[in-house]
């Protein structure tokens, strides 16, 4: 059985230019953002252990045919992609990316373990990798902090939470979702690069992908305005200084609600 | 025309720029001038990340590159590595002697330990009465069966005391002529009568040290010979060419540091109530900075190219070795003077380049060098 591991592409936060407060990604390079790299080398990690092979999956637009995105995820031990190209699915929701993967990684088949990365780099709604996981009816745990190995159809894995580590027996097959300090994303050495370019790629058809599921829409994205710092200064007991803040909270008009 | 990298040295690059990020510090570059000590655990990651095997034979478990994208490595190593760039360049300098003169044992024994992490081969050539006149060697040999004897001084070997090896130049001393007697050794530093000492240098503390040589009845056997015994003349003009663009890959990369420093600091240095960047001497630097270090990239990008295409660039080189040396000296100067105390007193790495700048015009072929070895092959086309 293989592993999958799911990743999208998006622009790049550094060269997404801002003006009169909306964001316009025209010029920005689409990259994959480093939650979901880190996901691919915990899942290269386990595939390596576990002698099994690892098959990159992203759905998107027509970013996705970029040969140098191609190449790159390729060097970090995936040992082929499967990808679903349709305008579509650019920017989309989760939920429609949800539906959209699931069919992709149906079509795929053979494989036990899929593992999805934190949140996107660029909205980071944390909802892809869940959302997947109960479309395809398997069971999904997120906030993995470890991947320690495969015995048999169980996964063994750890979350790390507040009040300590818990040890997980998955069964598979199941997705994960790993948490972006699992491991360090790899750093590709110029024989894996150069190997990049001989590994299968497989454009999966998009007829047979739903590319359309009703979910949110995007109308605009906007910063908002910034406000020039009051720089009010409070003194007196910490009680006096509290209500000092209320009473200039309500003066702002920032509780609308009242107390 | 397409000025892009191809795919591979995109990714190349996105790769040694993050292992470098990871591993090596401006705090760290600042504690290796300090102590004067070269930084090998950084170095060493370069290695197991397998940086240096870049360009090595394949045999050795290199990987081929093209010269591109051995200045591309180079440049990186520069900007983002400190001092790593020190021996980074006398290894691709040297790998490539190796790889067209050595033997398989010799490269074996150099690049061997050198890809996992060692030292390169120093140079070995300078001499106090041979620095552009490289002929001029007065260090010289005597055949004794199957070894040789070798007396003399060199000085101005980079790093040579933080090195395992040395290319070293030697004369046979049975031969006048300076171009048929000179022979290329590969000298063990720790051979005995070798004595390394490291000479004092501009801006003082530094983890590249400047080294003298002595080297008194120094026993090494013929099998140490690199390439043709004295063919060593006709081998160091071989490759020299590549060696200048290499080197001048730390000219762009330096400029380029510091006029992003010079940069981002106009816009945080606030005087009379603005930032200075929005004066307009300020912003007449910013834009000659900027555009010298945009002419550096292209023109030492270009003659790349043109050898990795055969074409002949005996005199785009030379242009290219004069102007980027020239230019960064002027890029760093102006961004000193933009950024004004801070570039005299405290430790931004802008001391640093300006101090090591200045050599840029010197080492690898001098200015004068450069405009006197080129101008009668400019002339020739008229």
């Amino acid at each position: 059985m293989d592993i999958l591991v799911c990743f999208k592409l998006s622009p790049d936060s550094k060269d997404i230019l801002v003006s009169n407060g909306a964001i316009n990604t025209d010029r920005a390079e689409w990259n994959v953002g480093e939650y979901d790299l880190v996901a691919v080398e915990a899942a290269a990690q386990l595939a390596a252990a576990t002698g099994r092979k690892l098959i990159g999956v992203s759905v998107g637009g027509s970013q996705l045919a970029n040969t140098r995105f191609r190449k790159n995820m390729l060097s970090r031990g995936c040992d082929s992609l499967s990808l679903v190209m349709n305008d579509a699915l650019v920017q989309a929701d989760t939920h429609k990316t949800a539906v959209a993967l699931a069919a992709a990684v149906t079509e795929i088949g053979n494989y036990d373990l899929i593992v999805c990365g934190e949140g996107s780099q660029d909205l980071y709604f944390r909802q892809t990798g869940i959302q997947l996981g109960e479309l395809l009816g398997l069971p999904v745990i997120n906030g993995i902090s470890a991947l320690n190995g495969i015995e048999g159809s169980v996964l063994l894995a750890e979350r790390s939470t507040d009040s300590g580590i818990e040890v997980l027996e998955i069964p598979l097959p199941a997705v994960v979702c790993v948490t972006s300090d699992i491991c360090q994303s790899r750093i590709p050495k110029m024989k894996d690069i150069l190997q990049a370019g001989r590994k299968p790629v497989k454009e999966l058809d998009a007829a047979g992908i739903p590319c359309d599921a009703t979910g949110s829409e995007i109308i605009k994205v906007a910063l908002p305005k910034s406000v020039q710092r009051k720089a009010v200064n409070f003194s007196g007991t910490p009680e006096e200084i509290a209500d000092q803040i209320v009473a200039m909270l309500a003066k702002e008009g920032l509780m609308p609600g009242g107390m | 025309m397409d000025f892009r990298f191809t795919d591979e040295q995109q990714l190349l690059a996105e790769s040694l720029k993050e292992c470098l990020v990871r591993s090596i510090t401006e705090a760290d570059i600042q504690k290796s001038y300090e102590t004067e000590t070269f930084p090998m655990d950084a170095w060493k990651a370069l290695a197991e990340n397998g940086f240096l095997s870049i360009g090595a034979p394949e045999s050795m478990g290199g990987v081929p590159a093209d010269v591109t994208t051995q200045v591309l490595i180079a440049y990186l190593v520069n900007k983002y590595g400190g001092p790593l760039a020190g021996f980074l360049t006398l290894g691709l300098t040297t790998m490539r002697d190796l790889e067209d003169f050595g033997t398989p044992e010799q490269q074996e024994m150099v690049l061997g330990q050198y890809i996992e992490g060692g030292t390169p081969m120093a140079l070995g050539m300078s001499e106090p009465n041979a620095g552009s006149d490289s002929s001029g060697i007065q260090t010289s040999y005597v055949s004794q069966g199957d070894k040789v004897i070798i007396n003399g001084h060199k000085h101005y070997n980079s790093m040579a005391s933080q090195c395992d090896y040395v290319l070293l130049t030697a004369k046979d001393a049975a031969i006048r002529n300076p171009y048929k007697s000179m022979t290329m050794f590969i000298l063990p530093t720790n051979t005995p009568g070798v004595r390394i000492t490291d000479l004092p240098k501009l801006g003082g503390k530094s983890p590249m040290h400047i080294c003298e040589i002595f080297l008194d009845n120094v026993e090494l056997p013929k099998s140490y010979i690199l390439g043709k015994e004295h063919n060593g003349f006709p081998q160091l003009m071989k490759n020299f060419e590549i060696e200048r663009t290499v080197a001048m890959a730390g000219a762009l990369a330096v400029a380029e540091n510091a006029f992003e420093d010079a940069a981002a600091y106009s816009k945080q240095r606030v005087q009379f109530g603005r930032p200075i960047c929005e004066n307009q001497l300020i912003q007449e630097k910013i834009f000659h900075m900027k555009m010298k270090v945009e002419l550096m990239r292209n023109m030492l990008f270009k003659v790349a190219w043109m050898i990795d295409n055969k074409m002949d660039v005996r005199v785009d080189h030379a242009l290219c070795k004069y102007y980027c040396a020239n230019a960064a000296n002027e890029v760093v100067d102006d961004a000193l003077q933009v950024m004004g105390g801070v570039g005299l007193v405290g430790n931004h790495r802008i001391m640093r380049y300006f101090c090591e700048t200045r050599s840029q015009r010197i080492g690898a072929g001098s200015d004068q060098v450069m405009i006197f070895s080129t101008a009668p092959q400019i002339l020739m086309d008229f």
